[in-house]
């Protein structure tokens, strides 16, 4: 039998030690409590390859007894390594004794240590009991400082305290850790034992793919969401023509709730990919995405300003273009695309600021029914993105450990646009308004081939914005 | 005799099971097909609403399989479906779609070969006055035929060429056939709705359609043909022709030699087109009958209409079958599924797992504050009257100013310049507090002791311990002050709601122990 790695994540009550469990496993299911000593019993977590356990990492209670517990081990007269397993035999049975128990007894059987501490408040006396006693169990050890309010008033006097009774120290927030800082301190378990090293190296590659095939996931989900939401269309029957605005209003109103229905279910599909629980994760308070799809605020932030869409809109009205230019072998000198370039900005310029409501959406009457739809705003397609990538950005951040708060994003774009399209390159923007042609046109398979240019383009994405 | 033991047969089966499955591979070796990528998509329908860690374990499961049983790389897409095929028993779309195309060649086959014989049989009405006019047969069972070839192979190569999607009216089509779609089965309902968006879906159905058309086209052209040379063998046949136009034997042989060149340069002995001679022979003049003609002249036909059905019918019509056949197979081999590459991905990637087991519920802090025996207070110091004790974190004691303790001792217990106790809040050091205090003359006899805590700290067992041997001995008042976190300078901040909730519910539990609570920030 192998003996995976296993760290003991153990701390003073209500430091974070049960968020920063919460996090490396990604598990939104572990009791987090604003309340002190919740965990009473420790819990371990494996993580698992393939079904193969290979780290492991125990949640424990915090310590209640440190005083008189580093008391006891400093009078105890035996040799220093047998220390831990006679106190936990003279106070297995000891009630008050019961969370130190709880705590040191994977340490015993073991585990490394990792000693989570809030930063953000002054060291104590209790603080360097808790240090002295993890000190003389003479088990590999790292301390994490989890600031907690943010507040870093403190932090060298805690490091230099921590760097007497500590082979590593390093800062860590559950509750705002990215991927990339997730893996570096996944990175730095390795050093601490050299046993352990194989296995938390492979789980880090693991880990990594893992992310890379979900940043996968989601581009594909959010390409899909897009072709589906773009071809969107509601037809009725018109009976009588002096009801046309009518009808059409109702076509509307059922057109914009079937692309929030959409949207929405995007948006817990991205959730499950990262294992949120939906029930738990919540947008912050004054996050632009808890506005409606179609209010006018949303319009204003997402997208692209005038300038960019049409920029966009020429390279995409180029592309096609080009493609007639090829087709004449050459012999048109470059007519079709200059003039579908011109004709596809000039469209953008005067349909790209249009009102949302009604007045965006297409209307094709037809004789005796009335249409709504398919979209006819390359703007559509920008917003679209830029709502999926926030929503992407806050999915990434929300850490399994999280319980409320606010968090945003770091301000974007200039000119009053705050979605991440704006900041793309030219190419880019102009690959999204290719699709959107082809997305909403007859040419399936020109879509088709634009749909894998796009999930790379997102895939790419993706993965710059895992690594801000 | 041979008797296989469970084990054994166990691994019998399995063998059996993935020597099946590797031949069903090898036929896939082609490329996906139409059926196929109908099954894909209704298995990703049924993932979308599945839970993606569970997709991702089963995707996972699939591909250590597939490696077990050494399946190339370039074939794990199609050993998923295979897979995915084995475990659902209730129904494929493909099924659907091989039933209803069974039904259509079915029906298409038998009803073209039904209809040839029956046109030439019509057409080969004889009974001794008349002999079968050749030019009516011509016109009515080939040159239509050849028609509708000329057309279809001009429609072929245009979409071929364009590559564009074949715009079969798939809507009115279906409606004619499933006027309630409800009462399809689930199978055939889904690939009824993917027929009916944009996409390779109706593309590919195009082609398959075009490819009955033309299976139709030639069952017609072979039941003709059929229905001719069944004819000749079993009954008795005279053929000639007429013409009202002065053509001349001349005229009909150029026409003849011009429509057989295709096989003119097969033997003539055969006899696959009539001589002038024999044309000449076969002229029907009404008004003289058909006494004067001469019997060899009259069968002499017979031949010559069998090539022009197999030339201009029959093999067009098998070439067209073929071409559909082969733009479909393109269609399918060219068409890559953008989600193959996910599913493949599934399969290859190491699953990543956690335990998703809930903590259990906690029960609340097995705080139980034992009751220490009163302390025999052994050290008596002399000194002034004492109208209460601070007892403090030591790391607080030099950062506040004596003047802000004294008023904070004033508000919560009367008294002003209390002794300072930089003392822990544990056991231990509590008893070195009382200790100190022992030799302490209080105002009115009546020991006072405020303990200021940092509420930010939650409190632990030790505090509360603490707590209790402070407040124990009777006579003794205790009050509690809480502080929050230091900021700007200030160490007597207010502690949050939060805190203060914290640390009244822990008192509460040292009942009946009286412990006065406030705010540093009073």
């Amino acid at each position: 039998m192998t003996i995976i790695p296993i760290f003991a994540v153990i701390g003073h009550p209500n430091e974070g030690k049960s968020s920063v469990v919460a996090t490396l496993v990604e598990n939104d299911r572990i009791r987090i409590s604003p309340r002190p000593g919740e965990t009473v019993r420790s819990m371990t977590y494996p993580v698992s390859i393939d079904g193969r356990e290979v780290i492991a990492f125990v949640d424990t209670p915090g310590f209640q007894n440190p005083v008189q517990t580093l008391g006891w081990m400093r009078k105890f007269r035996g040799s220093e390594g047998e220390a831990l397993s006679a106190f936990l035999d003279e106070f297995k049975d000891d009630p008050g004794m019961a969370h130190e128990c709880e705590l040191l007894s994977p340490v015993r059987d073991g585990a490394g240590i990792i000693y989570v501490l809030d930063a953000s408040r002054p060291l104590r006396q209790v603080d360097k009991a808790e240090m002295e006693i993890l000190r003389l169990t003479g088990s590999p050890r790292m301390a994490i400082l989890n600031c907690k309010t943010g507040e870093e008033q403190f932090l060298e006097e805690w490091k230099a305290e921590l760097r007497r009774h500590f082979n590593m120290v390093r800062t860590f927030n559950a509750l705002s850790a990215t991927f990339a800082e997730r893996m570096r301190l996944l990175e730095s378990l390795r050093a601490l034992e050299q046993d352990w090293e194989d296995a938390l190296g492979l789980v880090v590659d693991v880990f990594a793919r893992d992310w890379r095939r979900r940043n996968a996931e989601c581009a594909a989900l959010a390409c899909s969401f897009l072709r589906r939401v773009l071809g969107m269309s509601e037809t009725a029957p018109l009976a009588d023509p002096g009801a046309r605005a009518e009808v059409e209003a109702r076509l509307v109103h059922r057109l914009e709730g079937a692309i929030r229905k959409e949207e929405e279910r995007l948006h817990e599909q991205v959730c499950r990919q990262f294992r949120h629980d939906r029930r738990s994760f919540e947008l912050p308070e004054q996050s632009v995405l808890r506005q409606d799809l179609f209010s006018r605020t949303t319009w204003t932030v997402f997208g692209l300003s005038r300038a960019k869409l049409v920029a966009a809109a020429v390279a995409a009205g180029g592309a096609a273009g080009v493609a007639l230019d090829l087709a004449t072998l050459g012999s048109s000198l470059g007519l079709f695309a200059t003039v579908g370039g011109a004709a596809a900005g000039l469209a953008a310029l005067f349909q790209g600021e249009r009102l949302v409501r009604g007045k965006l959406l297409g209307l094709g009457i037809g004789r005796r029914s009335v249409q709504v739809g398919p979209l006819d705003t390359v703007q559509w397609i920008f917003v679209l993105l830029d709502r999926f990538l926030l929503h992407y950005w806050y999915v990434i951040h929300w850490s399994h450990a999280w319980q409320g708060g606010d968090f945003s994003p770091p301000a974007l774009d200039e000119g009053g646009k705050q979605g991440f399209t704006s900041t793309w390159s030219r190419e880019m923007r102009g690959l999204c308004a290719e699709f959107f042609k082809a997305a909403t046109g007859d040419d399936d398979v020109k879509s088709a081939a634009l749909e894998m240019d796009m999930r790379r383009l997102l895939e790419e994405e993706l993965e710059r914005m895992s690594r801000l | 005799m041979v008797f296989l033991t469970r084990a054994q047969i166990l691994r019998l089966c399995l063998f059996c099971q993935a020597a099946c499955v590797l031949l069903r591979l090898s036929f896939m070796k082609h490329g996906m097909r139409l059926g196929d990528y109908l099954d894909l998509e209704w298995f990703l329908e049924k993932d979308r609403t599945s839970e993606p860690l569970e997709v991702l374990d089963r995707d996972r499961k699939i591909g250590l399989a597939a490696t077990a049983e050494s399946v190339a790389p370039a074939l794990h897409a199609a050993y998923w479906l295979a897979f995915r095929r084995r475990a659902d028993d209730k129904g494929l779309p493909s099924g659907s779609l091989r039933s209803i195309l069974f039904m259509l060649r079915l029906a298409l086959g038998l009803g073209g070969i039904v209809a040839g014989v029956s046109l030439t049989r019509a057409l080969l009405l004889y009974s001794g006055v008349e002999p079968v006019n050749v030019s009516v047969f011509l016109l009515l069972a080939v040159f239509p035929q050849v028609g509708f070839i000329i057309f279809a192979a001009g429609l072929m190569a245009f979409r071929g060429l364009r590559k564009i999607e074949l715009g079969i009216p798939l809507r009115p089509l279906f409606n004619l056939f499933w006027s309630r779609p409800g009462s399809l089965s689930p199978q055939a309902g889904f690939a009824r709705s993917l027929f009916l968006r944009r996409g390779w879906p109706a593309r590919m159905l195009g082609w398959e359609g075009l490819r009955l058309a033309h299976l139709g086209g030639f069952c017609l052209a072979l039941g003709s043909l059929a229905g001719l040379v069944v004819s000749v063998a079993v009954t008795d046949l005279a053929f000639g022709w007429q013409s009202t136009l002065q053509v001349g034997a001349q005229g009909m042989h150029s026409l003849v030699g011009a429509l057989s060149l295709p096989w003119s340069w097969l033997p003539a002995q055969w006899g696959l087109t009539p001589t002038l001679a024999q044309i000449e022979g076969s002229r029907i003049i009404l008004k003289d009958g058909m006494g004067a003609l001469a019997n060899a002249d009259l069968v002499a036909w017979w031949p010559f209409l069998c090539m022009c059905l197999l030339v201009y019918a029959l093999l067009p019509r098998l070439l067209l079958l073929a071409s559909a056949h082969w733009m479909l197979r393109r269609v399918e081999r060219g068409f890559v599924h953008p989600d193959l590459s996910r599913i493949v991905d599934r399969m290859r990637a190491p699953l990543l797992g956690s335990a998703r087991t809930a903590e259990a519920p906690s029960a609340p802090l097995p705080l139980k504050a034992a009751r220490e025996a009163p302390m025999a207070l052994s050290v008596t110091e002399p000194g002034a009257l004492v109208g209460c004790a601070l007892l403090l974190p030591p790391e607080l004691a030099d950062r506040i100013e004596a003047g802000r303790l004294s008023e904070l001792t004033r508000r919560v217990c009367g008294y002003p310049d209390p002794r300072m106790l930089p003392f822990s809040l544990d056991p231990e050091n509590v008893r070195q507090a009382l200790a100190q205090c022992s030799g302490f003359e209080w105002i009115g006899g009546h020991e006072r002791f405020v303990v200021l805590v940092e509420a930010w700290q939650p409190p632990i067992r030790e505090n509360l311990l603490a707590l209790t041997l402070l407040g124990q001995e009777p006579g003794r008042s205790l009050v509690l002050v809480l502080c929050g976190r230091p900021g700007g300078g200030n160490w007597l901040t207010a502690p949050t709601a939060a805190e203060r909730e914290v640390w009244a519910d822990a008192v509460g539990q040292l009942a009946p122990l009286r412990v006065d609570i406030f705010g540093a920030d009073l």
